[in-house]
């Protein structure tokens, strides 16, 4: 049987594309390696009674997730509150408003690179002249990919700046002071909360695929992307199965899908090359923690634990943690945000009870003396909750239970190459017209009849989902040119 | 007392040398204004990579006694208990001595310069002629004009990294972008490698020349050509104010209290002393004045001048110790933070034998680059004399050092906007008649005399255009 869409992977850009082009009328199979479909959107349930999210996600467009019908198969967002910084004194800073028109700024930024992505589709070539060289117009200049982060809010006092760097960069690395370092705004983390947590969200969206008719089959891993002629033509999967498909779309990134399923005698070695110079920088630890009670800061004003709480952000440390992180060492001073999702949605944890997510920054993929053993596991959980007892006293004795996941966890859990969810590292070499970095920009692969949507394409780190429209975008314009066959 | 002159140039160094010489050659009586009882200016390293070839050849540099000791001091790569590796110029004993580090990166080294001088030559375009980089990039081929678009976002790192494998070959290639001021991770650094192969010395493109007597050799050539083409210089003439007229500059008064008139005034001091200082606030617009006071560079470089008693085997003349990429970003974290770095990148110049250094001082001189370093109150010559030998030591078993000099710090604030936009955004100013010739208006910090030149030129064009 052969398929007109195979997608590796089912996470919000396989399920996403899957929906597409189910609805389109088209035969579409989502392949995913885990049990239960979502990629990152997963909510988990790590103690009894408490459920908590391990990755974070970037935000959904809101024309995607109207085009998709997510509300209808039950997706429901509590908008993000803005991010406050807590001080072991009890003081609370918010950010201003240079900081807040800044942020606002990024947003329409971020649009605006995201609807410029999506209008790159490249004229389908016309049959005749298979050899033309396609290449897109270039990318519109961006302005902030020479800005530093502190450069953008010239004369706010530190503790303003500071806060509006940890916002940029949680739960990555990145020096706040050196030019480029403005580009993280563009890639946002976190969001609002999701009613039954990200978990909510996917199964939302797998709901919204099967509607469409696309077929999801979990548990089957993609063990090659097989070729004919530089024409992806079929899925091998780990038992030796094979599934025909006239078109592939990979959402894993980029370093795995081509260096291990895509046999590298189909791809240029300029291109083996390019995609091996491709740099991933995975800093992204999250505590999970189980807490009897939800803890209370000293003198702190209501309606705290319902924000992102971004404990004592310091632009000296953000710099020593990025240099420290360069070596392989664990941080003394970690860059620490901490989510009270079951404030905002009492069903994460029981009655009374809270769920804290602790997002670390600046967390090594492997450390410069080997990986991450179980004495450097409690390490950074020490310093982690060390940190985090300062600024809500009490709250250790009111730890239930905890789970730690490290950058090499993000790797064997989801395959992201280097433990990075981003696809690759945030910097404008890049991002943008550079990301992946092909001669042809948008989806489009070496190889054809394989597209990628991955986190590592245009759209990847900017929003969630939109990647997988774009590349369904694509093969629905290219299966109606007839480039494929 | 008072002068009359068409143009004054204030402060001396070789830009300001350049501008009064080429004004008094194109026949305006100009005159120099230099604050210190001597002509030399800060910067105290003898190494020129980038003086521009046709100011030498204007003022005819070589006649008023401008030699070179040396003409292309060949990079070598010095590792800790290993030998040192010399980059030659010629292709084929460069990729001989590189295949000691990485067989690979001798085979790529040859396309890398390749790419690199062939880019780099068409855009001299706008770096030597100063015309907008618009105009350059479309006299480009296709595939320059896409390396230049990924070159203005790419870091120096990144972009090494994509050639080579080997850490200290990367390392020492990038020094080129520290040494412009730029920090190595920071992306459109690799503009600045691109910037440093399309400077030429004595015909040599890429090369670091030493003239004859270090960098005094060419100041004095400088000021005998001035002198010939009929400029006055003076010293221990510091200028207190501009004088304006009618939004326009009129003249400048000297802290002595003498006026000098003249209706084009040049600046080789840096831009932001020249306005914030010397300059009437009401005429520079109120906000342009607060955005002078927030542009202040934290980190610079500096350089020490170590005394020997015995020439050490290097290897080459030009030598880069940094073991690894990743060093330049620590140690740039470290002074960010505004502490000396432990392990700044050094880059060491060790004049040639025949130099003249040692019949001066009858003792062997090298002068050592150190970036980054804070400036401010975290800068500690003292560290820095400590330090420095130590790390060289690690390199150099035996090195023992009879004396150390620490200059002055020297701010680098460069930036990709200033290495891609034409000279005239560089040297004009808010003011009518005011000019800017220093390293301020020249693409990045190295000392060329070609914003100087530039200036010149404009002065003399609007000299004539006068009534």
């Amino acid at each position: 049987m052969r398929y007109d869409a195979a997608i590796i992977g089912a996470g919000a850009d396989g399920l996403a594309a899957a929906a597409m082009l189910g609805r389109a009328g088209l035969r579409v199979i989502v392949i995913e390696r885990q049990v239960q479909p979502g990629g990152r959107l997963i909510t988990r349930q790590f103690h009894p009674g408490y459920y908590a999210s391990p990755f974070a996600a970037a935000p959904i467009p809101d024309d995607l997730f109207h085009a998709l019908g997510l509300a209808r198969h039950g997706a429901l967002l509590a908008p993000a509150a803005r991010p406050v910084a807590l001080w072991p004194d009890g003081r609370v800073e918010e950010s201003g408003l240079p900081a807040q028109r800044l942020l606002a700024e990024a947003d329409r930024r971020r649009t605006a690179a995201l609807a410029c992505a999506r209008q790159r589709q490249p004229k389908p070539p016309s049959r005749w002249n298979p050899f033309a060289t396609r290449t897109a117009d270039p990318w519109p200049a961006e302005r902030w990919a020479h800005r530093a982060l502190t450069g953008l809010l010239d004369d706010a006092p530190d503790r303003q700046a500071a806060l509006f760097a940890a916002t940029a960069l949680e739960g990555r690395a990145a020096d706040p002071l050196s030019a480029g370092s403005a580009l993280h705004l563009l890639a946002p983390a976190g969001g609002g909360v999701w009613r039954g947590g990200f978990g909510g969200l996917g199964s939302a969206l797998a709901a919204a695929a099967q509607a469409t008719g696309a077929e999801l089959a979990c548990g089957l891993e993609v063990s090659e992307i097989r070729c004919q002629k530089s024409h992806a033509t079929a899925l091998t999967l780990s038992d030796g199965s094979e599934i025909a498909a006239r078109a592939v779309i990979s959402t894993l990134d980029l370093k795995r899908t081509f260096l291990s399923l895509l046999p590298w005698s189909e791809l240029p070695k300029f291109t083996v090359k390019q995609i091996g110079n491709f740099r991933t920088a995975g800093a992204s630890a999250r505590l999970l923690v189980a807490l009897g009670a939800p803890p209370v800061a000293k003198n702190a004003a209501s309606g705290l634990l319902r924000r992102p709480i971004h404990v004592m952000p310091d632009l000296r440390h953000m710099v020593e943690a990025h240099a420290a992180w360069r070596h392989g060492v664990i941080s003394e001073h970690l860059p620490l945000t901490l989510r009270f999702d079951s404030s905002v949605d009492p069903g994460l944890a029981p009655i009374g009870a809270s769920v804290m997510t602790a997002t670390i920054g600046c967390v090594p993929h492997t450390l410069f003396d080997g990986v991450w053993s179980h004495e450097k596991r409690e390490l950074l959980c020490a310093r982690a909750l060390a940190a985090i007892e300062q600024v809500f006293p009490g709250l250790n004795g009111a730890i239930l239970a905890l789970e730690l996941i490290v950058p090499s966890d993000i790797e064997m859990m989801l395959g992201a190459t280097g433990g990075d969810l981003d696809g690759g590292e945030i910097a404008p070499d890049q991002m943008f017209g550079y990301r992946p970095g092909f001669a042809r920009q948008g989806p489009y692969t070496p190889v054809e009849g394989l597209y990628l949507a991955g986190p590592s394409s245009v759209a990847g780190p900017l929003a969630s989902c939109a990647a997988g429209a774009i590349a369904a975008q694509a093969v629905l314009a290219d299966l109606r040119a007839g480039m494929l066959k | 007392m008072s002068g009359r002159y068409d143009a004054a140039v204030i402060g001396g160094g070789i830009d300001g040398l350049t501008a009064v010489a080429l004004l008094a050659k194109a026949g305006l009586r100009a005159v120099l204004l230099e604050g210190s009882p001597s002509l030399t200016g800060n910067d105290t390293s003898p190494a020129l990579r980038a003086l521009d070839p046709r100011v030498v050849k204007e003022l005819k540099l070589a006649r008023h006694g401008l030699k070179f000791a040396a003409r292309d001091l060949e990079l070598a790569i010095l590792r800790p208990g290993g030998q040192p590796v010399a980059i030659m110029r010629d292709r084929h004993a460069a990729a001989r001595s590189l295949a000691s580090l990485s067989p690979t990166d001798a085979t790529a080294f040859a396309s890398y310069r390749a790419e690199m001088y062939t880019l780099a030559r068409a855009l001299r375009l706008t770096w030597w002629e100063g015309r907008p980089m618009a105009e350059t990039v479309a006299l480009l081929k296709p595939a320059q004009k896409n390396l230049l678009d990924r070159l203005k976002v790419t870091s120096a790192s990144a972009y090494l990294s994509s050639w080579f494998e080997s850490d200290p070959l990367k390392a020492a290639l990038a020094f080129d972008a520290a040494a412009c001021g730029f920090s190595p991770s920071e992306p459109g650094s690799a503009l600045a490698l691109l910037w440093s192969a399309s400077q030429e010395m004595c015909g040599l493109q890429g090369a670091v020349a030493i003239p004859r007597g270090g960098a005094d050799g060419l100041v004095q050539a400088l000021s005998q050509a001035a002198k010939a083409a009929g400029a006055e210089l003076r010293t221990s003439a510091t200028v207190s104010r501009l004088t304006v007229a009618a939004g326009a500059v009129s003249g400048v008064e000297l802290a002595a209290g003498e006026r000098i008139d003249a209706p084009l005034v040049l600046s080789a001091l840096c831009g932001r002393r020249t306005l914030q200082a010397l300059a009437p606030t009401a005429l520079i617009g109120f906000g342009a004045a607060q955005a002078l006071g927030r542009s202040s560079a934290e980190i610079g470089n500096v350089t020490l001048v170590l005394g020997l008693n015995r020439r050490p085997d290097f290897g080459g003349n030009r030598i880069v110790i940094a073991e690894r990429l990743e060093i330049y970003e620590t140690a740039l974290a470290e002074a960010r933070l505004g502490r000396m770095p432990r392990e700044p990148a050094l880059e060491l110049i060790a004049p040639p034998p025949e130099g003249p250094a040692e019949q001066l001082a009858s003792r062997i001189l090298l002068c050592v680059r150190v970036w980054p370093v804070p400036l401010g109150e975290g800068f500690d010559p003292g560290a820095l004399a400590r330090s420095v030998p130590a790390m060289i030591e690690r390199h150099v078993p035996g090195f023992a050092v009879a004396s150390c000099d620490v200059a002055q710090p020297r701010a680098a604030a460069p930036s990709v906007e200033r290495l891609l936009c034409g000279a005239d955004q560089r040297i004009e100013t808010p003011i009518r008649g005011l000019l800017l010739c220093g390293g301020d208006a020249e693409p990045t910090d190295a000392l060329s005399g070609r914003a100087a030149r530039q200036a010149a030129r404009r002065a003399v064009s609007l000299h004539r255009e006068r009534p």
